[in-house]
């Protein structure tokens, strides 16, 4: 008896489990349900709007971007071919809309003497430790990564993704992931030198 | 890339468990048998630990439903993302309708745009009248442009126009300021001492520039500010005629360079008919040479512009915009040069046009010959320029003057009018004290060196300078400083004349007076020496 309803439970549980899978939401909203589209937005888009936060650092885009991811996938997403992970897919969308970003910003700030952004990243000198937020300090020196070994690092780090999620996410090749994750992490440990003690 | 590098890639990679099973054996025997192995698997490992613990934003609650209302919003919009054929369908079918066109029509274009030239040409050059008016422009200011190049254009917010150039160039300023120029029309009349009918020879020269130059700069009610490229040769020559009534006087003809008097019906003979020319026209749009005759007849020729000032001022904007170098159009009816590129050049608040298709409007004159007499013209202005000479001044010298001077709403009144005249270290300095400056005092820093002093430029304007005036040898540098032997008595000669200076300062006082009105009576206070 007890058995059998163990078995139910996880029959639920699997039930649940599969209605909540990336795969089935998608399907869900291929087929007119828009809730499901809801549930995958709740369900990304704090990895999204972290992701554009460490990639461009404190600006006031973040909310902008994530949006616009958003609105990209819903365009696409009956489009979606289930050939790759959802999550790969979306951050490639999200990469892609930073990089737009970015474009923007050089663009406008040839037109402009600022650039309208509040992101300037700055790595404090010693002398001001007193405030120092190891948060604030690690986003500020990953802000200062070139983005070809930024973009890796935090898809790996922060977000989890195996290097062949990351290659297809960025479009370069496994070994480059591979060698640019750890050039990524050396010049990180370089940058945070000065704040060994603290963070290391 | 280095074997150790190669080995601490490998070493990242384990930690994020990315090798295969037979690399991940080879980098985990590395580092049991390397202790710097070790070392850096802490550092990545604490690197990773460090970037994958960075604590999430704080979450967006409203993000869903701002979300919901912009594909809402977007949803409203669909109509504006039509499939891509149908744009690019339209276009090429439009493409293809105007190739039909213009096969049949090929001069259309051309056409088109000349019309719109000419209609926009018509609309910046409409109504075009004089800036100043009869009573705007005196016979002083006439007389100033002769030395300064510059016309008083606003006297309430205090700006000049500044123009200059020969041949084929004109530069054209607004500056702001006054015209500055120590030789007044009155000063020159009493310097020369200019009979009843010298002065009405000089009023008649006068007046008739003070036509010329009303008419050459121009102003409409469609912002358009125009200045007759012919007025560079009216500087020229309205100093030609200036002087060849200062040449009347014997003492000045002396003092003229060869070939002056001779050279004054060719320098008369650049004094252009001012109802036609060439225009450059200036307003916020565009810069452009343009031919026209004026019609003085004209209904509303003499109307005055509304806001004058204001469109001077976006004139202003104009040449002072942060164009290095652009080409423009030289236009007018019948003009053969029509089309040909000109080139403009600006540099602060300066425009300069290099006009090589207009040097031929020189009124007949050759260019070389134009320059040529512009030059003579330039020298023989010299002699209004008072400078004194000395071929070697030995040092010690120090005299000082000092003159009470208050007058009503001067800074520094009290402080009184000086003049320092100091020897005693190197080339030495002299020193005026003036007044009226927010800096009471300006210096002239004197040359140095065994013969200083050479070439040393004065002020001029007072009788007592006549006195180290020497109509020797050096017609181009009238004035010598006779004071050479201090010590064999020239020093009481130099004093004597110094307090001849007092007494011209005294005179300018005088002036001053009645120019600002009536100062405060002080006892002079004793001159130091």
């Amino acid at each position: 008896m007890k058995d059998k309803e163990n078995n139910e439970v996880m029959q639920q549980a699997g039930n649940i489990f599969s209605l909540q899978d990336d795969f089935s939401l998608i399907k869900a909203f291929k087929e007119g349900d828009e809730a499901a589209f809801k549930d995958l937005v709740m369900r990304h888009k704090e990895k999204v709007r972290n992701l554009i936060y460490l990639n461009l650092g404190n600006t006031s885009a973040i909310d902008d971007i994530s949006q616009d991811v958003f609105v990209a996938v819903y365009r696409k997403l009956k489009q979606f071919r289930f050939q790759s992970q959802f999550t790969t897919w979306l951050y490639t969308i999200t990469m892609n809309k930073i990089r737009d970003h970015v474009r923007k910003r050089k663009i406008m700030s040839i037109f402009s003497a600022f650039s309208g952004e509040d992101n300037e990243p700055f790595l404090e000198s010693e002398n001001h430790r007193e405030d120092f937020d190891v948060n604030e300090m690690v986003r500020n020196a990953i802000s200062k990564l070139p983005p070809k070994l930024r973009e890796p690092l935090i898809l790996r780090d922060f977000e989890g993704l195996s290097y062949r999620e990351i290659s297809e996410t960025t479009g370069i090749e496994t070994g480059t992931v591979k060698s640019r994750i750890f050039r990524a992490r050396e010049a990180l440990r370089k940058l945070l030198e000065p704040w060994r003690k603290e963070l290391l | 890339m280095r074997k150790t590098d190669k080995n601490f890639e490998d070493l990242s990679a384990l930690i994020d468990d990315e090798l295969r099973e037979d690399q991940a054996d080879i980098c985990r025997d590395k580092l049991q048998r390397s202790p710097g192995m070790r070392e850096k698997l802490t550092e990545l490992k604490k690197i990773k630990t460090v970037v994958s613990e960075l604590s999430p934003l704080p979450e967006d609650r409203y993000f869903c439903t701002r979300l919901e209302e912009r594909i809402k919003q977007q949803g409203k919009n669909r109509y504006l993302q039509k499939p891509y054929y149908k744009p690019v369908a339209s276009l090429a079918t439009v493409t293809f309708v105007l190739l039909f066109f213009f096969s049949f029509n090929p001069g259309f274009l051309g056409d088109l745009f000349e019309n719109q030239k000419e209609n926009l040409l018509e609309f910046y050059t409409k109504n075009l009248r004089p800036y100043f008016l009869e009573e705007e422009l005196s016979k002083e200011d006439v007389f100033n442009f002769a030395f300064t190049h510059e016309l008083p254009i606003d006297s309430v917010s205090g700006s000049v126009l500044s123009l200059g150039g020969s041949g084929s160039d004109l530069s054209i300023a607004i500056k702001q300021g006054s015209v500055n120029n120590s030789m007044t029309l009155n000063r020159f009349i009493e310097k020369l001492n200019l009979n009843p009918e010298q002065r009405a020879k000089l009023d008649k020269v006068l007046t008739k520039y003070e036509e010329k130059i009303r008419k050459s700069i121009l102003i409409n009610d469609n912002n358009t500010v125009a200045v007759n490229t012919n007025i560079r040769n009216y500087i020229p020559a309205l100093k030609a005629e200036i002087l060849s009534i200062a040449a009347e006087n014997k003492s000045v003809a002396g003092l003229l360079p060869a070939g002056f008097m001779e050279s004054i019906p060719s320098l008369a003979s650049m004094n252009f008919a001012e109802d036609e020319g060439a225009f450059v026209c200036i307003n916020p749009d565009t810069v452009f040479v343009f031919s026209m005759k004026l019609d003085p007849k004209s209904v509303g020729f003499n109307t005055p512009v509304v806001n004058k000032q204001e469109i001077l001022k976006n004139a202003q904007v104009v040449l002072s915009s942060d164009k290095t170098k652009y080409g423009g159009y030289h236009v007018g009816a019948g003009d053969t040069s029509k089309g040909k590129k000109f080139r403009i050049r600006t540099d602060n608040n300066l425009l300069k046009f290099d006009l090589p298709e207009l040097a031929s409007l020189g009124g007949g004159l050759p260019f070389f010959e134009m320059k040529r007499l512009d030059s003579l013209v330039d020298q023989s202005m010299k002699i209004f320029e008072p400078f004194f000479k000395v071929d070697s001044f030995p040092g010690g010298a120090q005299f000082k003057f000092e003159f009470p001077f208050n007058a009503p709403g001067i800074p520094n009144a009290g402080k009184g009018f000086g003049f320092k005249f100091d020897t005693s270290k190197g080339g030495g300095t002299l020193e005026f004290m003036l007044p009226g400056q927010d800096s009471a005092n300006f210096k002239i820093i004197l040359p140095d060196g065994k013969n200083g002093l050479p070439d040393f430029k004065g002020f001029g304007g007072l009788d007592s300078l006549l006195k180290f005036k020497d109509y020797g040898n050096e017609p181009g540098n009238p004035f010598n400083f006779p004071f050479k032997d201090f010590n064999g008595g020239d020093l009481e000669k130099l004093r004597e004349e110094m307090e001849k200076f007092k007494e011209d300062f005294n005179k300018f006082k005088e002036q001053f007076k009645d120019f600002k009105g009536e100062p405060k009576k002080t006892t002079p206070k004793p001159i130091e020496i």
